[in-house]
């Protein structure tokens, strides 16, 4: 209803404007000679063909040309032409009319064109500035559907192609669509051509489907709604949104081939850290296993030379220190898994870190006779509000490097240190220490100090620890000790945002 | 409360295992058998809960808590719906949610895979000795340490002990449950009561001002044992005990 009102009204006005020359024509008929009045129809139609347009312009010249000979020629109000000259006078004004409108209504047309143009290269600068915004696929579609739904002032979706699969759709954003213009993008998704309104297998929805199509494929489908009885987008508005999806499309594909390769690079991290763990199995685990497997075999062995009770009695010892040594390392790369995987759960509580060193100095003094320990520690220590198994965890790791990296019999010295913000722990031995190059490194997974006759491990322990300590927040780092040896040491915040460090 | 029994099971006692794994019940039931046991095997919750519920019925389980067919946490619910009889869990590290989560249910202590046999008849003894004793001994003995309950006298290596009424109730209260864990829920639940249960903070103190007053070297706590994650254990004087679960 509307777009008809809007293509009779210029035609209205021209036929009114026509009128309104003829009023003035008829009012100074008696001073003007008819051939000047001609020059007053000839500006309607100039101004019928610059507002209006081509149509409007050939309305008014016949229109103009009629009125003239009408009101007039003479005998007036009559279609009679009396007068030869007066035929010539006609028949130039409506040719002259016809030729006028046609040009100004081009030059309207042209002007047109050019402003739109203008518009189209602003909306599309403006729409690659947000799009160079955007630093992934994601991104890059939330700001595709702002800029196009802004543009249009209509509810517009977007649907990627997912990886390698010809179906839709890894993603879907925006407005959500219909079961029918879901099967619309598809086609246009599969087909590379548009569908929808008008358009494609589906013609009767009031939706507009484009695909994004490079030089290379089609990523996706960008579709335009039409709720509510609304007309489809004009042929400006469509070649604009048409702008915007080839712009789209690119940046689109270059931000998909980017993650592509991110993920390439990720799985090839994690082909290289598998290779690390297999290789630090088969050093770690074996070598507990050959022990255990030799020292049974050997009890069990049913030859004749019969073992003596002593001898029995230490191969089942070593088969059993060795079996413990393996739960060790196990353990230890069970952690890292969990650390790594994210589904480690922190436990917060507050805690008595005396309580939490004793657990620990407990648990690893097997392996640290006949050392002395000293501890010191303050004697008011504030509670710290920690996961209780895994800090005992991490002191466990850290007695033992000292104990495995330190000379047998040398002391085995624990700080508690505390200021206003973090209490911090600190485990100290007498070893050899770690050069400056290779303090943060020891921290890495499966980095070990080559050094002959060092024992063996997974290059796990420090990882873990970090990964823990860090997990509370809180911080771990290495030191040369005076007089020789190294330090660990590690801090973990006094602050109770228990909630917010619920899980690592 | 120093048992002068045999700190061993009745001779015969009746003892269920419960575990999927069957290299696991073999080895216990080569251990418990040894020692004289007779020993039930299960390897699902609905196989457990038909032995459990058999005449006559076990005098102890040791249960697993992850099972194929459900969760052990359900054994232990089920029973305890009608019969006290001692349960020990069997977990793995890293599972100490469901370590506390059984024991509040009602099991009666916890072994963390992989352990050695003698830690298992030993907890095995504690929770069997538990559920046989008289609630009516005054005296509770471990080590140095001796708790009066008629004459609220706690005395270590004969010198008296003074203790705030807090403390006091506390290391009865643990007293009461020698040997057996008691998590940090239990024990806020039992001396401070209902409402107190989250304030972890309150028992952190005083355990720490009573280990201060009763331990030799609070550091490394003879009597007054942390089980990490999951609560604090008093350690009777059975000399297999003084192992670290």
């Amino acid at each position: 209803m509307l777009r008809l009102m809007r293509q009779v009204v210029p035609y209205v006005l021209a036929v009114l404007l026509v009128g309104a020359a003829s009023g003035i024509g008829v009012l100074v008929s008696d001073q003007v000679a008819p051939v000047n009045l001609a020059m007053l129809y000839l500006l309607a139609v100039v101004i019928s063909g610059l507002r209006w347009g081509s149509g409007s312009a050939v309305l008014s010249s016949v229109l103009s040309a009629v009125a003239f000979d009408f009101f007039m020629v003479p005998p007036r109000f009559s279609f009679f032409i009396a007068d030869t000259e007066h035929v010539i006078t006609f028949s130039v004004l409506l040719s002259v009319a016809l030729v006028i409108g046609t040009l100004t209504s081009r030059l309207r047309d042209h002007a047109a064109a050019i402003r739109r143009r203008q518009e189209e290269t602003a909306a599309l600068y403006a729409f690659s500035r947000q799009m160079v915004a955007a630093h992934n696929v994601t991104e890059t579609a939330v700001a595709v559907i702002n800029h196009i739904a802004g543009s249009f002032g209509r509810p517009v979706s977007l649907q990627l192609r997912g990886e390698g699969r010809p179906e839709l759709h890894a993603a879907d954003f925006g407005s959500p669509l219909s079961e029918r213009e879901q099967r619309a993008a598809r086609w246009t998704l599969e087909h590379g051509q548009p569908s929808g309104w008008g358009e494609g297998p589906m013609p009767d929805i009031q939706a507009e489907c484009l695909p994004l199509k490079t030089v290379h494929a089609v990523v996706g489908v960008v579709v335009v709604q039409h709720p509510d009885d609304d007309e489809p987008l004009s042929p400006d508005e469509r070649r604009l949104l048409e702008a915007f999806a080839t712009q789209a499309a690119v940046v689109l594909e270059r931000e998909m081939l980017v993650e592509t390769a991110r993920r390439a690079h990720l799985l090839m991290e994690a082909d290289k850290l598998h290779d690390a763990l297999l290789h630090s199995i088969s050093h770690g685990l074996k070598t507990p296993l050959a022990s255990i497997i030799g020292s049974l075999s050997a009890v069990l062995d049913p030859s004749p030379t019969q073992l003596d009770l002593s001898t029995r009695q230490e191969l089942l010892e070593t088969a059993r220190e060795e079996a413990e040594r393996l739960n060790w390392l196990v353990s230890n790369l069970l952690d890292m898994t969990r650390l790594e995987s994210g589904h480690l759960k922190l436990t917060i509580d507050w805690y008595d870190l005396e309580d939490v060193v004793g657990v620990a100095l407990g648990q690893t003094a097997d392996r640290l006779k006949p050392r002395a320990i000293h501890v010191h520690m303050p004697e008011d220590l504030p509670l710290v509000p920690l996961d209780e198994v895994l800090v005992v965890q991490v002191l466990n790791n850290l007695l033992d490097n000292a104990a495995k990296y330190s000379p047998p019999g040398s002391p085995i010295d624990i700080w508690v240190r505390q200021d206003a913000e973090a209490v911090a722990v600190t485990v100290a031995d007498r070893g050899p220490g770690i050069p400056d190059g290779e303090r943060e490194r020891v921290f890495e997974k499966f980095f070990r100090l080559e050094r002959p006759g060092s024992p063996p491990g997974t290059g796990l322990g420090l990882a873990i620890c970090k990964g823990i300590v860090e997990a509370h927040r809180g911080r771990i780092w290495v030191g040369a000790r005076d007089g020789g040896g190294t330090e660990i040491s590690f801090s973990l915040p006094l602050t109770r945002d228990l909630e917010a460090r619920g899980s690592a | 409360m120093k048992t002068e029994r045999d700190s061993s099971l009745p001779p015969g006692a009746r003892i269920l295992v419960v575990d999927d794994e069957r290299q696991i019940r073999r080895f216990l039931r080569a251990s418990l058998a040894t020692q004289g046991y007779e020993v039930l095997e299960a390897g699902s919750v609905a196989e457990a809960m038909a032995q459990a519920a058999a005449a006559p019925p076990p005098d102890m389980v040791i249960l697993d808590l992850g099972l194929p067919d459900g969760d052990g946490l359900d054994v232990v619910h089920r029973v305890r719906e009608w019969s006290a009889m001692p349960i020990l869990i069997l977990s793995v590290r890293g599972q100490e949610a469901d370590k506390v989560s059984a024991l509040d249910a009602g099991a009666d202590d916890y072994l963390t895979k992989p352990f050695s046999t003698g830690e298992l008849l030993a907890r095995l003894r504690v929770a069997m000795r538990r559920s046989t004793r008289s609630e009516n001994e005054p005296v509770f003995v471990t080590g140095g340490l001796v708790l009066d309950l008629a004459r609220r006298l706690v005395t270590v290596e004969g010198d008296e002990v003074h203790l705030t009424a807090t403390e006091y109730n506390l290391l009865k209260t643990m007293a009461l449950h020698s040997g057996k864990v008691l998590t940090h829920t239990q024990l806020l639940k039992m001396v401070w009561g209902p409402g107190y249960e989250t304030e972890a903070h309150i028992l952190r103190v005083n355990i720490s001002n009573l280990r201060r007053k009763i331990e030799p070297d609070p550091l490394q706590p003879k009597y007054i044992v942390t089980e990490p994650g999951v609560g604090y254990r008093l350690r009777v004087s059975d000399p297999t005990d003084g192992v670290d679960g």
